[in-house]
């Protein structure tokens, strides 16, 4: 496969995973404005954007001082934010336009149900502003956002011919939920330590913006444990959205792809294999309730991945020419 | 059943609601639909058959589907504007234009000479010119054209053939068709021929079906195969590529649709490079050599290291392996010298020069700005001509005589003085009409046709073409980029 086409591929797969998470963290928080405390509503906008690592548009995150609780911006800017501000490119309406984009530029190389998929998706997303369902239910348009690259996913796994073409969409897409998902649990954990009193809640709302709630409460009734929550959420195999499914299906990949590429020297995704060992070795021994030795874990995961996006680049994308090409 | 009215007959029945109760055939233009009288056309009667089961308002709902369809398939040109770029798509008209299999035939004929005789030319005036020597066209003319490329001088080329690709405007008049224009450099529409045939046919089954129309969807696989055939060192399944500028093209969806037509991968410059005189893309298992490039490209931008050094499209040396013959390039740089609107006068005498056969398809009149009589003529007559640049395409740097202001004309006259040989003038045609679909009912607006002619070991056309209509009443420009559209266009027994 062309190398700028498994490019876009892959970046196809990161925005609309991104897409689809920035809209479960934003449902979350309107949520939260219902019927949350404003110390709830507060430290879920510092949770929301430590995760996505950016600041809001009113300016830097600095710690609450004094009794007085900041509310950093009112909802509808930071929502708007979020949602269809198109110079953040976090934003839910950029990731689709930007993952359309891509789509547009490689278009012979996805479906034909693919590109409705995502065509139609932005087309009926990029005329509203968020004053047009501000009034009704906002929550309800991310709810459609985030159905929308479910849809596309699932279309994909339908109709995509197993190429490489398949591959980096996958891999795009799983690295970004394991980065999205290693950054939440970072967030989440310093505001809300696993080893101090927790609130219910807080924990909860964790699961929710993961779509996990009902699977762990099938694994663990109704009792919230801070500790059960991350081990579910960070290293449950069978639960697809964690950080240890990602990873393992990040290994496949890259295990396919360099069986197919018999010119290759270096294997992507050197520190995948030891992030994994991780799981196996290390997290099941760790001391329960011990914050740092779990976010030193969360960190090494987040950076195999990090790192990953680099090493793609090198051996698939943007490599260096031998000086003599096969013939 | 009502018949629409001949100019001069009052309208019959201004009760009903018929799709053309309103539409009045002038006989100062051919109509594709109806005879003078208003009486269909024998392979129109079915279709006027069908139209008249439906109301118009259900035509128009059909409308607005298709475009609906084309908007949600991505079927868009890009147009730029000062701050942005803004996709849009080709206005399409539902009705489809019908021409019997008997005429078709003819043009089919018609083009397979003309091309035929075109790439005798082209091989002819890059290596021993002897259509130049033999004074059948001036010398100046060709040596003079911007587009005649020296750098081709001498190049062996597979099958001889410059031109691979060719998409002929044909326009109809009360005498028969007759060719507008070749267009042999990058010609672009046969995407919105096919794109129109899905909407339609859908639209109009049971229609399309009773009709037996001539397929088209083969075009793909025939281009495939056209190309594949100029690959070099005889391969077996040759790397075939489409070479496109990039998503900032208005035609940007034409090469996506084609090379997913062809099942072969569309690049930039930027996907291939040159390695010891062979061509290479850029793929996740390495290199991969490339045989065949259907370049959507300009000539000047394709290789810096050849022609436009600061071009950012193209692929440094990439001229360099084409001479050497371990890459073809479709359609080869330098057939533009062959679409000049100046040479275009002389197509009739390549044809007899070459081929020794009259061509099957006329001309349309074309007067010379660089024969001081032509250029005397067409000042004089400047209200009655439409001027074109020689080197112009897609309707821009063009007068159209009856439609423009006295300033505008003088100021035209003042261009064409300063320089004569830049310009050519020929009569206002009278463009066929065909009913279009509109609030009011059909109406009539002019139309043309550029069907596409493949050539590599033999020569081939899909019975069809992009439908080309001015949806504007009384316009004369059907080009996409100034207010035209499409229509589907039937091939169909009598």
């Amino acid at each position: 496969m062309l190398s700028r086409n498994a490019y876009g591929l892959y970046w196809i797969g990161r925005y609309m995973e991104r897409a689809g998470f920035v809209s479960r963290l934003v449902i979350d928080q309107l949520r939260a404005i219902q019927d949350r405390p404003i110390e709830d509503i507060d430290i879920g906008w510092r949770r929301l954007y430590s995760t996505l690592g950016s600041t809001p548009v009113s300016g830097k995150l600095e710690p609450n001082t004094g009794e007085e609780l900041m509310m950093l911006a009112d909802v509808f800017t930071l929502t708007d934010d979020l949602v269809f501000e198109t110079c953040n490119p976090n934003a839910v309406l950029s990731c689709f336009a930007t993952a359309r984009e891509n789509a547009r530029q490689i278009r012979n190389n996805i479906t034909y149900e693919m590109w409705t998929c995502i065509n139609v998706s932005y087309l009926e997303m990029r005329n509203i502003r968020l004053h047009d369902i501000w009034n009704a239910q906002p929550e309800d348009f991310l709810a459609q956002a985030a159905l929308a690259v479910r849809t596309f996913i699932g279309v994909a796994d339908n109709t995509m011919y197993r190429d490489h073409g398949w591959l980096f969409l996958r891999l795009g897409t799983l690295q970004e939920r394991a980065l999205n998902m290693t950054s939440l649990l970072k967030s989440h954990i310093e505001l809300f330590p696993v080893s101090e009193a927790h609130r219910e809640w807080n924990w909860s709302s964790l699961l929710g913006i993961c779509e996990a709630r009902s699977a762990f409460r099938h694994l663990h009734s109704i009792k919230f444990s801070p500790d059960a929550v991350v081990e579910f959420l960070f290293a449950n195999q069978k639960l697809s959205i964690s950080a240890c499914s990602a990873l393992t299906h990040i290994e496949h990949i890259l295990t396919e792809l360099t069986a197919d590429n018999h010119q290759q020297k270096n294997r992507p995704g050197m520190h995948i294999p030891h992030a994994l060992t991780l799981f196996e070795d290390q997290w099941p021994n760790r001391d329960t309730g011990n914050d740092s030795q779990m976010l030193a874990m969360i960190e090494t995961v987040s950076q195999a991945c990090q790192a990953l996006n680099h090493e793609l680049e090198q051996n698939y994308f943007f490599y260096e020419i031998e000086d003599t090409p096969p013939t | 059943m009502n018949h629409p009215r001949s100019q001069s007959e009052p309208h019959a029945d201004e009760a009903s609601k018929g799709l053309f109760d309103n539409y009045a055939v002038d006989p100062q233009y051919f109509d594709e639909m109806f005879a003078s009288d208003g009486k269909p056309l024998p392979h129109c009667e079915r279709l006027r058959e069908a139209l008249d089961g439906m109301s118009p308002n259900s035509l128009l709902k059909m409308q607005s589907q298709v475009e609906q369809s084309f908007l949600r398939d991505g079927i868009t040109f890009s147009v730029s504007s000062e701050n942005n770029t803004l996709e849009r798509i080709i206005p399409i008209d539902c009705l489809p234009r019908l021409i019997s299999l008997k005429d078709w035939k003819h043009v089919d004929s018609g083009l397979k000479q003309r091309l035929k005789a075109l790439n005798l030319f082209l091989q002819d005036i890059y290596n021993d010119a002897k259509i130049l020597k033999d004074g059948v066209i001036p010398v100046d003319m060709i040596y003079g054209c911007p587009q005649y490329r020296p750098e081709m001088r001498g190049i062996s080329l597979p099958q001889e053939v410059h031109v691979s690709v060719c998409g002929t405007d044909l326009v109809r008049d009360n005498d028969g068709f007759k060719v507008l224009e070749d267009n042999l450099r990058v010609p672009s529409g046969v995407s919105y021929m096919l794109a129109n045939r899905k909407a339609v046919k859908s639209n109009l089954r049971k229609l399309f079906r009773q009709y037996s129309v001539q397929s088209i969807e083969h075009y793909g696989a025939l281009l495939r195969q056209t190309l594949s055939d100029l690959a070099p060192h005889n391969s077996e399944n040759p790397c075939v590529v489409v070479l496109t500028p990039g998503v900032y093209n208005s035609a940007f969806y034409e090469h996506v649709f084609l090379a997913r037509e062809m099942g072969v991968e569309i690049v930039q410059g930027q996907d291939l490079l040159v390695h010891n005189g062979f061509v290479y893309m850029r793929t996740t298992n390495g290199l991969k050599r490339v045989d065949v490039i259907y370049r959507r490209v300009d000539d000047i931008y394709i290789d810096p290291l050849t022609f436009l050094p600061d071009s950012q499209l193209g692929v440094p040396g990439l001229f360099h392996a084409f001479r050497l013959g371990n890459v073809a390039i479709a359609n080869a740089p330098g057939t533009g010298v062959a679409d000049d609107k100046s040479v275009y006068a002389y197509v009739p005498a390549i044809i007899r020069y070459y081929l020794a056969e009259e061509p099957l398809l006329a001309n349309v009149a074309t007067y010379l700005c660089r024969n001081p009589e032509d250029l005397e003529y067409t000042l004089d007559n400047l209200d009655k001509l439409v001027v074109k640049m020689v080197g112009e395409s897609g309707g821009y740097g063009m007068l159209v005589g009856p439609h423009a202001t006295p300033r505008e004309r003088d100021e035209y006259a003042r261009q064409v003085r300063q320089d004569p040989a830049n310009f050519i003038s020929q009569p206002t045609l009278d463009l066929s009409r065909m009913p279009c679909l509109t609030p009011a009912g059909a109406a009539p607006r002019h139309v043309d046709v550029r069907p596409f002619v493949l050539q590599s070991k033999e020569i081939n056309i899909v019975p069809g073409g992009f439908c080309r209509v001015a949806l504007t009443e009384g316009s004369l420009v059907v080009n996409s980029s100034q207010g035209g559209g499409g229509k589907d266009l039937w091939v169909v027994g009598e």
